[in-house]
């Protein structure tokens, strides 16, 4: 198990399309069973509306949590959380 | 994408084209008076000419091989010649090969213009209607006639009054989910083979092979027909397509829309129309989904794209403005 907690830098914070990007990423690599944790809250990076549930906004912080270490995805996902990958 | 079986060019069509639609939709009283006539020439300008210059006896701009169609006045002037037998310019005008005669107003001509129109085996119809009904009624012909058509594998219904064409590989379960569809009410157009016609500029309409009309075949059960088993209520004869489903067999490398703000479209006979793509995984409810889509796509034609909305809720959420990063 993996765990990394990364700051939102994104400057609109996570809305739909960034949600998208990491559920999308989240599907696809299933066998990481992404979870993203906010406040004792832990919910499945795989969808859209979990993830909007926390309530992203720029400044505040989650915990990302794999199944198993993996550098690539949590590179990926960082890069959504701080807003440098948008496609 | 299926592939298309054929694609009918614009036709070419002849008198006896003309003669036979007019016998299948009745909706242009036409009676031949000739019995001495070639009905096979061929109608290339979809247009017709008003003879009156050419009675008169001017020939250097003569509009032939057009549908002449001769309105009160031109019978009139017609009868006249006859009856004074100057038959000079009327020899002339009927030594070109014209395809067909048509008068209005059940105006029969003189016995020696039918006389002479049968020497050169042109056919002569007289029509009930008014010169302007009939001349727009030979257009409606002619616009039917060169409508671009093409065939397309697919089941095509309506659902909540959309016109919806699904397609997908076959024995995906088109089929099934046209009948579950039918059980909570739309209407079926066509399965199998749906043919799509584009009228008015952009503006497609599908509709079932006339053969197959409202039958569908299932392994193991046959044939049916949806007429019968549903009631009349439950068929459509022709239907507006707005929205195109695909129906796909899950693919977990693929990537699917998961917000609604993507755009998707089909295009058909140059028409562009929009497409959802639905994953069917086991145990999905497949007609559910495809009614829940046709639905969202009319809230978004009435300007209402819930996605977007949702997005500004968010934004407004996490940000504390009120405006949309996504457009």
């Amino acid at each position: 198990m993996l765990e990394k907690t990364i700051t939102i830098t994104a400057t609109k914070g996570i809305h739909l399309q960034p949600a998208m990007l990491i559920s999308r990423y989240a599907l696809q690599r299933k066998e990481l069973n992404i979870r993203f944790i906010k406040d004792k809250n832990e919910v499945s990076a795989t969808s859209v509306m979990s993830i909007l549930s926390l309530e992203l906004s720029k400044g505040s912080s989650v915990t990302i949590r794999l199944d198993q270490e993996d550098a690539e995805a949590i590179h990926h996902i960082q890069g959504v959380l701080e807003g440098t990958v948008t496609e | 994408m299926t592939p298309l079986p054929y694609k009918e060019e614009q036709a070419v069509v002849s008198v006896s084209d003309m003669i036979a639609y007019v016998e299948a939709e009745a909706n242009l009283e036409l009676r031949l008076i000739t019995k001495n006539h070639v009905l096979t020439r061929s109608l290339n300008h979809h247009a017709v000419n008003r003879p009156g210059m050419n009675l008169f006896g001017f020939f250097r701009y003569f509009a032939h091989d057009r549908i002449q169609v001769f309105g009160r006045g031109e019978h009139k002037y017609l009868d006249e010649l006859c009856q004074k037998k100057e038959l000079t310019h009327l020899k002339k005008f009927l030594s070109y090969p014209i395809p067909f005669i048509i008068f209005s107003h059940n105006n029969t001509p003189h016995k020696s213009f039918i006389d002479l129109a049968e020497q050169h085996q042109i056919p002569i119809a007289v029509s009930s209607f008014p010169t302007l009904k009939l001349v727009h009624s030979i257009h409606n012909f002619f616009d039917d006639s060169i409508i671009v058509k093409e065939v397309h594998h697919g089941v095509m219904m309506e659902i909540y009054g959309s016109g919806v064409l699904l397609q997908g590989a076959t024995s995906i379960g088109k089929s099934e989910c046209a009948l579950e569809l039918l059980e909570r009410g739309h209407r079926f157009v066509a399965d199998d083979v749906v043919n799509i016609k584009r009228i008015k500029g952009n503006t497609l309409v599908g509709y079932p092979s006339p053969m197959l009309a409202t039958h569908m075949e299932f392994n193991g059960i046959g044939i049916i027909n949806v007429a019968h088993l549903f009631g009349v209520k439950s068929i459509l004869r022709e239907k507006e397509i707005e929205l195109v489903i695909c129906i796909e067999k899950y693919d977990s490398a693929r990537e699917y829309d998961l917000i609604g703000l993507e755009h998707k479209t089909h295009t058909i006979l140059d028409v562009e129309l929009p497409m959802i793509v639905i994953p069917a995984k086991v145990m999905s409810n497949i007609p559910i989904l495809i009614e829940t889509a046709t639905i969202n796509e009319r809230l978004k034609k009435t300007g209402y794209n819930t996605a977007k909305e949702f997005n500004k809720r968010i934004m407004k959420h996490i940000t504390g403005t009120n405006n949309s990063y996504v457009e």
